[in-house]
């Protein structure tokens, strides 16, 4: 684990958010809770996981969106350092620097729109 | 802190409603007063209605005013420690940049301002004020062709090149002086918007629209925030900048023009009007004997 990470998220949370880094998917707090409890001698508890990943969420670090009854939680930096770097943007400096696109997912419609466009110019050639 | 927080519009929008009312209010009575006074002279009495003086006009101004220079000195400071703090960040994670990325920046702008810092996150900006540079994490160089790498590049150096960074904080920081005008952050936002097409606009005159429309697929398909949580601002622009790609902008929508100009203006000057004036107001209140 980044030492990095640990001294912005805590120990927990970096360990918390590494899982989910390695996860194909995104995972349900019960997931990141067995994931975690792999390779501990005393487990950690199920609410200890959801706040800590309540946390992360609050924070902006993670999207936490419902799947049939539970939340899933999914990362939307891919490591320490686009955290490090978003977190002094937001913190700091966003009025100073210029994003080709800032943090933001788009839509599907959105995500539709700018495949259609490609493939438009593809068969127009 | 929850000026920073989900607070922080709310309260704007308070704040606003409440200055303008109180203006409001004190234009409203006094008319009443100067109607009942003109009712009343011929029986000889005066207003009935309280007087509702400068001083009160006069200190909200000075709340305001005073307020405003905290907001606009504060964030100055917290921007000039965030570009200190991203100088050193890049420093430590700034690595060799990608012969493809070196490519394609090759007739686009001097090598020496490409930085490409290490980081799977795909993410592209510029950054600097007096010296803008621009950046692209491994991440994207990995993801992004040489034609995408090419656009994304033409679209930062159109920043870079009129010190869009630098312009953002200077609106910013009017922005944030004359905080309690309502408009000033619309303002800011229509600036940002035509910053951003212009942009594009520049990446697009020397490559194609399916070129631009990849880079943005593959920088907005990331699992990130949505339209909620990114902010207004981050959706409303992508949005328009999509909206200028399939060719639907219209020719005042994305640009500067002059008649956009006159309110921004407008609003600027009635915010430093109002800061003039009661620097002036408390002066001459010092001035007097029993003043301060």
């Amino acid at each position: 684990m980044s030492s990095q990470l640990s001294r912005m998220l805590g120990t927990l949370g970096a360990e918390v958010l590494e899982t989910l880094w390695d996860a194909p998917r995104p995972l349900t707090v019960r997931e990141v809770q067995e994931r975690l409890n792999r390779a501990r001698v005393e487990p950690l508890a199920y609410t200890t996981i959801m706040t800590v990943l309540a946390r992360l969420a609050d924070r902006d670090i993670l999207v936490r969106e419902m799947n049939g009854r539970a939340y899933v939680y999914q990362p939307v930096v891919a490591d320490a350092a686009e955290l490090a770097v978003r977190d002094v943007i937001r913190d700091h400096g966003e009025m100073a620097v210029a994003h080709f696109v800032d943090m933001y997912s788009a839509e599907l419609g959105i995500r539709s729109r700018l495949s259609r466009l490609i493939r438009d110019e593809d068969a127009s050639g | 802190m929850c000026w920073s927080g989900r607070w922080r519009y709310p309260l704007t929008r308070v704040a606003q409603l409440t200055t303008v009312l109180v203006v409001l209010g004190y234009l409203v009575t006094e008319m009443s007063r100067a109607v009942a006074s003109f009712q009343l002279e011929g029986a000889g009495g005066g207003s009935a209605l309280p007087r509702l003086g400068v001083e009160v006009l006069a200190a909200v101004g000075i709340v305001l005013t005073v307020s405003g220079i905290v907001r606009c000195a504060f964030t100055l400071a917290r921007q000039c420690m965030g570009m200190v703090t991203l100088s050193r960040w890049v420093a430590v994670h700034r690595v060799e940049p990608d012969p493809q990325l070196l490519r394609a920046g090759d007739g686009v702008l001097p090598t020496d301002r490409i930085v490409q810092v290490d980081s799977r996150g795909a993410f592209a900006l510029t950054y600097g004020l007096l010296r803008p540079r621009v950046l692209l994490s491994s991440g994207f160089v990995a993801v992004a062709t040489e034609a995408e790498l090419a656009v994304v590049l033409r679209h930062e150096w159109h920043h870079a090149e009129r010190l869009d960074p630098l312009n953002r904080l200077v609106l910013g920081l009017f922005s944030a002086l004359v905080w309690y005008v309502p408009g000033s952050r619309r303002m800011l936002r229509h600036h940002l918007l035509c910053q951003e097409l212009a942009a594009d606009r520049a990446a697009l005159s020397r490559s194609r629209r399916q070129v631009l429309a990849g880079a943005l697929l593959k920088v907005a398909s990331a699992p990130r925030f949505n339209a909620a949580v990114a902010g207004m601002h981050t959706a409303e622009i992508f949005e328009a900048r999509v909206r200028q790609l399939e060719g639907r902008v219209s020719h005042q929508e994305g640009r500067q023009t002059v008649y956009r100009h006159v309110p921004c203006a407008l609003l600027i000057a009635a915010g430093l009007a109002g800061d003039v004036a009661v620097a002036t107001l408390i002066e001459q209140f010092c001035r007097q004997p029993g003043g301060w």
